[in-house]
Parts: structure tokens; sequence; C-alpha cells
């Protein structure tokens, strides 16, 4: 009877200390940021070769740097200058890039055309492969009007790069009190500065959202917030084909109808001719998270995904794992702050288990947050203004934990 | 007594020794989370002199509340109809408030420059707490203070419809 008694109390022993089902874990882990006090603005860029973040920091009153960190086996190396300016615009959405083709590496500012608040132009900068010293200020668009031009998009194409931006030298006003639509541009860089091929690809966008681009096996497309005439603002996309652009087509009609402005653009992501795209909507004022999966380069798209619709805010990154995977990222709103947070989505629209990356502040502030896919970690870079001081933070994660 | 002590030795092993061990970093809960109940009544402004603002302190007045920004080319486009709205609706005890995120230098540069002579506000919260998905967002309260009607987008506000919709805003 004793006996049964030890025994019968080892065996609930036994069964009650067996190992709890696995906890799920997020292995985000913190990582070193290489930007200083007062950094915003941060863009990832990363390709088989080479990662990179660039950022702004302010100096003062009205100076403004714009720097750059390699990162290297899992470390942001020291930051290094790109270039500075007073006279630069500098905007929540409207923010630097950086790529690298070869060695060579550009990056952009917008530097004020006028004393007016909303007149700037693209500048670029340029490193050639094996120099130290930054080639600045080059222009990208000569068209000298005293209007927007901005929210670029730039990747290595050929031996060069390849840019998109808006362009608003139709937006200046005439003596009768009107003016003409935000266009759409595209051109190629060279690694010194020479602009070939530039051509404006839509005559009539949404002045006020990020454009995005990829190159596909079948060449580069871009991707951005169109404007009808009756003000519906939904994706569409432009791809060049056989040496030449294609008319705009829209990727999925949300009838997001609004005489507005979003601050919102799109992300795409390519491996050869599989494109994903992410996107926000408010159309009937459900704002929404939304990718689609294309198989053949962006001429066709299956249905969109949605991948949020509680308190979406947007400003979506993406990137792609696979043919058939796809990891977006996006902010939501959540009890007066933001979350940014990130799954997966697999092309026949399961999704995966949603990780909160990161509590942000809602506000403008915090910007646009980055991710980049390299091998099988995913970085982070974000904009925290926790502390009502503005820093960029970054983050790795594992992809065998998403 | 050898087995009343392997019998205490079991229980409290059994107490014990299942307890938790350190939590590893768990996965965030990602609850889905609804918009704040009347979180327009709590947010913050501020008057071009620093004052605090709240929304409450118009109450009795009817109120048409603008959001805006500077970079914000439909709501200048706007801003012409919405001043001709406020006169014609001058006795109709209404209160014009546009309000924006941006610092409260820039909004000041802006009524110089411009000329609009509103009553301007910055807004300390962010556009999330209203919901607003894109500028111009406006948002038209009763005179006890209840939301009455968002409009999405830039208006003419001075079109008949218009105005006589916001002489109707009971």
């Amino acid at each position: 009877m004793r006996y049964t008694a030890v025994f019968f109390l080892s065996f609930l022993l036994f069964l009650s200390c067996k190992p709890e089902p696995k906890k799920e874990v997020a292995l985000l882990q913190t990582m070193l940021s290489p930007a200083g006090s007062s950094s915003s603005l941060p863009f990832l860029f990363s390709n088989d070769d080479t990662t990179l973040l660039s950022w702004v920091e302010k100096v003062g009153d009205s100076l403004t740097e714009l720097k750059y960190a390699e990162l290297l086996n899992d470390k942001w190396q020291e930051p290094k200058l790109i270039h500075q300016g007073t006279d630069w615009f500098v905007n929540w959405a409207d923010f630097p890039a950086i790529a690298e083709n070869k060695g060579s590496l550009i990056s952009h500012v917008l530097k004020k055309s006028t004393v007016g608040t909303y007149s700037y132009d693209v500048k670029l900068n340029l490193l050639q492969a094996g120099q130290t010293e930054w080639k600045t200020d080059v222009p990208l668009h000569t068209d000298g009007t005293p209007t927007e031009h901005g929210f670029v998009s730039v990747l290595p194409y050929k031996d060069g790069f390849f840019m998109t931006w808006l362009d608003g030298r139709n937006t200046e006003e005439d003596a009768d009190g009107n003016r003409g639509a935000m266009t759409l541009r595209a051109a190629e860089v060279s690694v010194t500065g020479e602009i070939r091929n530039e051509i404006e690809l839509d005559t009539r966008i949404c002045d006020c959202c990020q454009t995005t681009a990829a190159i596909t096996t079948n060449g580069p497309v871009v991707m951005y917030r169109n404007r009808s005439e009756e003000e519906v603002r939904d994706m569409s996309i432009v791809r060049l084909q056989n040496g030449s652009w294609t008319a705009p087509k829209m990727v999925y009609d949300d009838n997001w109808k609004i005489k507005g402005c979003p601050v919102n653009g799109p992300k795409a992501a390519v491996l050869k001719n599989t494109l994903a795209m992410a996107w926000f909507t408010a159309a009937t004022n459900k704002p929404k998270v939304k990718l689609v999966f294309s198989s053949d380069g962006g001429a066709s798209f299956d249905m969109p995904i949605v991948v949020s619709k509680a308190n979406a805010m947007g400003r979506v990154d993406v990137l792609l794992l696979n043919e058939d995977e796809a990891i977006i990222s996006w902010m939501e709103a959540h009890d007066k702050k933001a979350q940014l947070k990130i799954v997966k989505v697999t092309q026949d629209g399961t999704l995966g288990k949603e990780q909160v990356i990161a509590e942000l502040d809602a506000s403008r502030k915090t910007g646009f947050p980055q991710i980049e896919k390299v091998g099988n970690k995913i970085y982070f870079a974000w904009t925290d203004y926790s502390t009502n001081e503005s820093q960029i933070k970054t983050a790795v994660i594992s992809t065998d934990a998403l | 007594m050898k087995f009343k002590a392997t019998l205490f030795a079991i229980c409290l092993l059994f107490c014990f020794g299942c307890k938790e061990g350190p939590k590893e970093a768990e996965q965030k809960e990602t609850n889905l989370v609804t918009a704040p109940e009347n979180s327009e009544v709590l947010s913050t402004f501020e008057d071009l002199e620093g004052n605090l603002v709240e929304l409450s302190d118009y109450k009795g007045k009817r109120v048409l509340l603008n959001f805006w920004a500077t970079w914000c080319r439909p709501c200048i486009e706007e801003m012409p109809s919405l001043l001709k709205a406020e006169a014609a609706l001058a006795n109709e005890n209404y209160v014009f408030v546009l309000a924006s995120d941006q610092s409260i230098e820039k909004i000041k540069a802006f009524k110089e420059k411009k000329g609009f002579d509103f009553r301007y506000l910055k807004f300390n919260g962010a556009m999330a707490d209203f919901a607003i998905n894109a500028l111009p967002a406006t948002f038209i309260y009763n005179e006890t203070g209840e939301l009455i009607q968002r409009i999405d987008g830039a208006t003419a506000w001075d079109s008949p419809e218009i105005i006589n919709q916001l002489k109707a805003i009971k």
C-alpha cells in the first residue's frame, strides 16, 4: 500500500514535470546602432555583396549630415559622412536612399532650389569603387523649375543605377493660377553621375507618396500611388519591356477616392520574376495593409492578401524569402502608440504569426521603418522617439523564427 | 519513518521541482486593438502662443476642426473656401480650428506667408488618434461636443450644399 502511494505520487510528479508545449520565442536581437543622437530617416539597402544603412543627423539648428554605415559580420561599422548641408529639405517621409553596385555607391539628398519651403531638387552623391571622396550635388534632373522633386527609389542596374522619382516640373503655377500634376520620371545613372534614358513614366500621380522599384528578369518596374482625374489613388505599375515603358496599369482596384495626401507609398521586393508589393489603402475609410504577388515580373498580379485591417497605419516594407514567401512589415496604431509588426505571407494567402518588433511613437516623427534580408537574417532599422529625442535603432531576427 | 520521509521528499519535489525556470523572451502578443473611444476629446492642442487648448474648451459652440499640413497641397487649396465658409457661418455659432502637427514656428511662418487668417492650433498627438489616413481631414462637432460629421480630403467648403450641411449640424 505504501509503495503504491509512493508510486502514484512519483507518477504524478513525472506527469506534471513533463515539458510544456514549447513556447514560440521571438529571437529579436537589438544591435548597436551606428547612428548618433538626433538621427532619423533610416534607409536600408542590401544586395548580394553589401548591406548599408543611411540616415541623417541634425547638428545644431540648421546643419544636417547624411551618413552611412556598412554591415560586416553582423555588426554595423563606424559611420561615415557622405555630405552635409544647411539648405536641405529634410522630411519625415521623403528620405535619402543609398545603393551599391560593384563597389560604387550612390545616395541622394533633397536640396532647396529657392528660399521657398517646397521647391527642392534631387541631388546625387556618388562614390566610385576604389575612391574615397564623394562627388556631391550632382543633378538628377535639369528642368530648373522651383518645384518639388523627391520620393526617390534607387537600385543597382547594369553597371550603374536605376532611379525613379516624383517630379513637380508641371506644378508651377501659371499666370492664371493653374498648375499641372505631379509626374513620375525615371533615368539610368552611371557611377560617375551621367544621366541616361531619362523619361516621363506617368503624367499625373499622387503628390506625396513614395515610389518603389524593382529589377525583374524582364527589366525594371516602378510602382506608385496613381491619381485619376476623379482623385482615385490606387497602386499602379509601369514596366520596361523590350526597350519601351508600358503604359501605367492598375495593380488592384481598391478605389480609394481621396482628394488628399496619404503620404503612404508602396514597397516592392523581387526575386527574378517573382514580384511582391505591399501597400496601404483606406478605401471607404477602412485602412488596410495589403500584399500582392506576381510571378511574371508585374505583367499580371494575383489577388491581394489583406495583412492588416485593424488600425493599420501602413508605412510598409517587404522582402521575399523565396518565390512563395514574403515578409511584410507595417505600423499599426495601438493605444495612442504604434507597433512595428512583421508577418510571413505565403503566396496562397496563408499568414504566419504576427510579431511585434517595436513599440513606436505613432506620430510622423518615427517615419518609415526599414527591413532587409541578409542571408537567413532580417535586419530592421527604425526611428525611436520614446525619449523625445530622435534616435535610429536597429535589430535583427533569424528567418527561422518567423 | 523512512516512508514518511520519502513521501515528504516527493511532495516537496512536487511543489517546487516543477516551478517555472527563468522566462525566455516570450513572443509578444499581437492583440488586435480597437480605436480609443472619444480619443479626440482627450487630445491636446496648443495655440500659437503655446497655451494648451482642448476641444472641450469650445463646448457650447459648433466646431469645425480641420487637420492640415504646410506640405499638403490639397489642404492649402481648400483654405480659401474654408475662409469663405467661416464668413458665411459667422452668425451660426461656429468656430473654425485648423490643426497641424508641425511646429508652431512652421505654422506661424505659413500664416504670415499665405495670409489665411484662421485660428491655428498645433496638434500634439498622432494622426492615428483620430484615425486620419490622409490630409486634409475635417471633423465637425455639435454644440455639445459630439462628433457629427467627418470629411476626408479637400472639399469646396463654400459650396451651397456644404454650407447648408454645416448649418444643419445639431
